[in-house]
């Protein structure tokens, strides 16, 4: 007997997605997880334009991850030009992800995923029920949001980055207040994890999870040197294109990546499978929330952007304290030289390794581009997982089946605006 | 009589949804003082049929998909905000290609793509009757706040009509056009921004949509003056203040 499990547009997740999963008795016949976006082409939008003008262009792929496209696309682009980043460059932008894995871990763990363990449809019921989680929430994201403004010079679609360093420096009293709201922070992580040791998680299909994550030492865990794959393999940055070789497919205006045919997932769980999890205060957090790692379970994600909701107010806040300790002013720009070059950076976005390249002629204008999103490459694995869960699951009647296939859709904590865009095949 | 909200994103980046959802002090009393009976971002029960006061629409319409939800939406609604510069004048996804659109496509995701549900960016205005428009690439916090308040009202918000150089006069900036010829753009766009970009050294992109009567011949020709070649001029104005329309 057929069955079909469909949800025609997804709920609480960034941007157009639905899948359909078609059951014959115990057996999942077919999984399709669509994304019907309407095609931006991005990276051909950047085509003749300057360099300068490239952040500011494709900061618009996506306003969550606003900042984390702006930050890659000008390294990238410093390594096109042979432009090397002071280190007060470098930890102000470093500042700026960790700020934005703190607004969009605390957007979805709050705001989107929460709602579903609780059985509430969402925000508004979420206010209603649980006022006191719903406000931590939103403080916390906040935060994330006024570390942002701070150094980008808005939350979303910043301003100030360039190739070479920023067009202005946050004042010192901006990093002073800073400073105070990020200690002030801390008892609400406390909390953060309170609440989540307490969120009964649903059992969906369990099975061991390819993860890839930048290789990252100590606390800059938003950057890395290189990139590894949970089953040992590794391999440089330039060669990007060997893990996340793309393939599109009808169903959806996105491309899957699939490194030798095989998936797999990226984000906040990867790079705590990858890396390793930390001691301190991050580390506590695991161990009150019974995270570990490896995990079977992808709603561990969930669990795992908490604790680097904690981890990334830490790591922050050692960065705005050194950067009060030196003389303001080494951040600021300078003119930067135009060759013809290319150039390839990555960093950690908060869903996964965002992967930015571009071609610039003598003058400095783009003559191509490429973007990978982490939401792209984790779309594979979260086909498979859907069908891992139809199959392990096919005796729940069909509304529990297509929620827990929801939760499943969403512990990925897709951005699937971000997904769509033009990368050229082959 | 509490108002019902919908709030829907088309084909865009959700950035004007995000900026509602970063009002973090506000939003619980919007929470409460709204009915928001129609959002998909933060909800997951809707009602996708019913009437509703006041439609926030983001996004351009780029597919024929987004064409029908947002005919369906106008038919629902008694008002009908475009919020954000990809809804009010098609945004970023209608700047100039630098080639065929189909051929684009093409290129990119091989012969699968002339199956993709796909068209050139438009305004909402391009399909449907809209009765108020924020711009910004996001919109600004406090002109969504004011609107807000105006809508639950029963009102419609007050438009913008002056460019960003009356904001960088009020903030006593020092102009980056004239003082420095750097390409700024604030003289065509519309202002309301605070001229957050020129006070934070960066030229004004655009990003807000063209001011009413913007005078481009006259921005070309003193960026002329200062060097800025005439094709620099007209591909920073090809990203948002003059969006590429199809027929």
């Amino acid at each position: 007997m057929s069955r079909t499990i469909e949800v025609e547009h997804l709920g609480r997740v960034e941007g157009h997605g639905a899948f359909t999963v078609v059951l014959d008795g115990p057996e999942v016949a077919r999984v399709e997880f669509r994304v019907f976006e309407g095609l931006r082409l991005f990276e051909r939008l950047v085509l003749g334009h300057r360099f300068d003008e490239v952040p500011a262009i494709v900061s618009r792929v996506c306003a969550i991850c606003s900042h984390a496209h702006a930050i890659v696309a000008v390294a990238a682009l410093e390594d096109a030009l042979g432009v090397v980043p002071t280190p007060r460059t470098s930890r102000l932008r470093e500042l700026a992800l960790h700020g934005g894995n703190i607004e969009s871990h605390a957007l979805h763990a709050f705001a989107l995923a929460l709602p579903d363990f609780l059985r509430l449809p969402g925000l508004a019921a979420l206010a209603r029920e649980q006022p006191a989680a719903t406000l931590l929430g939103l403080r916390l994201k906040k935060l994330g949001n006024t570390i942002q403004e701070t150094v980008g010079g808005r939350a979303v679609h910043p301003v100030t980055y360039l190739p070479g360093g920023f067009s202005a420096e946050p004042s010192p009293e901006a990093l002073q207040a800073l400073a105070r709201d990020l200690t002030a922070a801390l008892d609400d992580c406390e909390r953060a994890v309170t609440v989540w040791s307490a969120v009964p998680l649903p059992l969906v299909g369990r099975a061991p999870i390819r993860c890839a994550a930048l290789v990252s030492q100590g606390g800059d865990f938003l950057r890395g040197s290189g990139i590894r794959i949970s089953d040992g393999a590794t391999l440089p940055v330039r060669a990007y294109r060997d893990l996340a070789g793309e393939f599109a497919v009808p169903h959806a205006h996105a491309k899957q990546a699939a490194h030798g045919g095989r998936p797999y997932m990226l984000g906040a769980l990867a790079r705590m499978t990858v890396n390793g999890i930390p001691g301190g205060r991050a580390g506590e957090a695991a161990a009150r929330l019974g995270f570990r790692v490896p995990s079977q379970d992808v709603l561990a994600n969930d669990l795992a952007q908490v604790v680097e909701i904690v981890r990334s107010v830490e790591r922050a806040r050692t960065l705005v304290a050194e950067l009060l300790e030196e003389p303001a002013g080494a951040a600021r720009a300078l003119p930067v030289q135009p060759r013809a070059g290319e150039g390839i950076a990555a960093i950690e976005a908060p869903r996964g390794i965002l992967f930015h390249r571009y071609v610039l002629d003598g003058r400095g204008t783009v003559t191509d581009a490429d973007v990978i999103t982490p939401t792209g490459q984790n779309l594979g694995h979260a086909e498979e997982r859907l069908r891992l869960t139809a199959a392990s699951l096919a005796s729940l009647g069909d509304a529990d089946l297509r929620h827990r296939l929801e939760v499943v859709c969403r512990a990925y904590d897709p951005c699937l605006s971000c997904s769509v865009h033009v990368v050229r095949a082959g | 009589m509490t108002q019902r909200i919908g709030i829907f994103g088309l084909s865009g980046c959700w950035g004007d949804q995000l900026v509602l959802l970063n009002c973090e002090d506000e939003l619980p009393r919007i929470l409460g003082a709204a009915r928001l009976v129609d959002f998909l971002a933060a909800s997951n029960e809707n009602d996708t049929e019913g009437p509703l006061d006041v439609a926030l629409v983001e996004g351009s319409v780029g597919s024929a998909r987004d064409e029908e939800r947002l005919r369906e939406i106008r038919a629902r609604t008694r008002v009908l905000v475009a919020c954000g510069t990809c809804a009010c004048f098609g945004g970023i996804a209608a700047a100039h290609l630098s080639g065929p659109r189909a051929e684009l496509c093409r290129q990119v995701y091989g012969p699968l793509a002339d199956g993709y549900d796909q068209a050139p960016h438009r305004p909402l205005r391009a399909v449907v009757q809209v009765d108020a428009a924020l711009p910004g690439c996001p919109i600004e916090k406090h002109e969504l706040l004011a609107a807000l308040a105006a809508l639950l009202q029963g009102t419609l918000p007050v438009a913008v009509d002056h460019p960003v150089c009356l904001d960088c006069r009020i903030r006593e900036n020092t102009c980056l056009l004239l003082s420095e010829g750097v390409p700024c753009l604030g003289s065509v766009t519309l202002g309301g921004c605070r001229a957050r970009c020129p006070s934070l050294g960066a030229p004004c992109i655009g990003c807000r949509g063209p001011v009413p009567e913007a005078n481009l011949p006259s921005l070309t020709a003193v960026l002329a003056e200062k060097r800025v070649s005439a094709e620099e001029v007209e591909r920073r104005l090809a990203l948002f203040v003059r969006p590429h329309e199809e027929a």
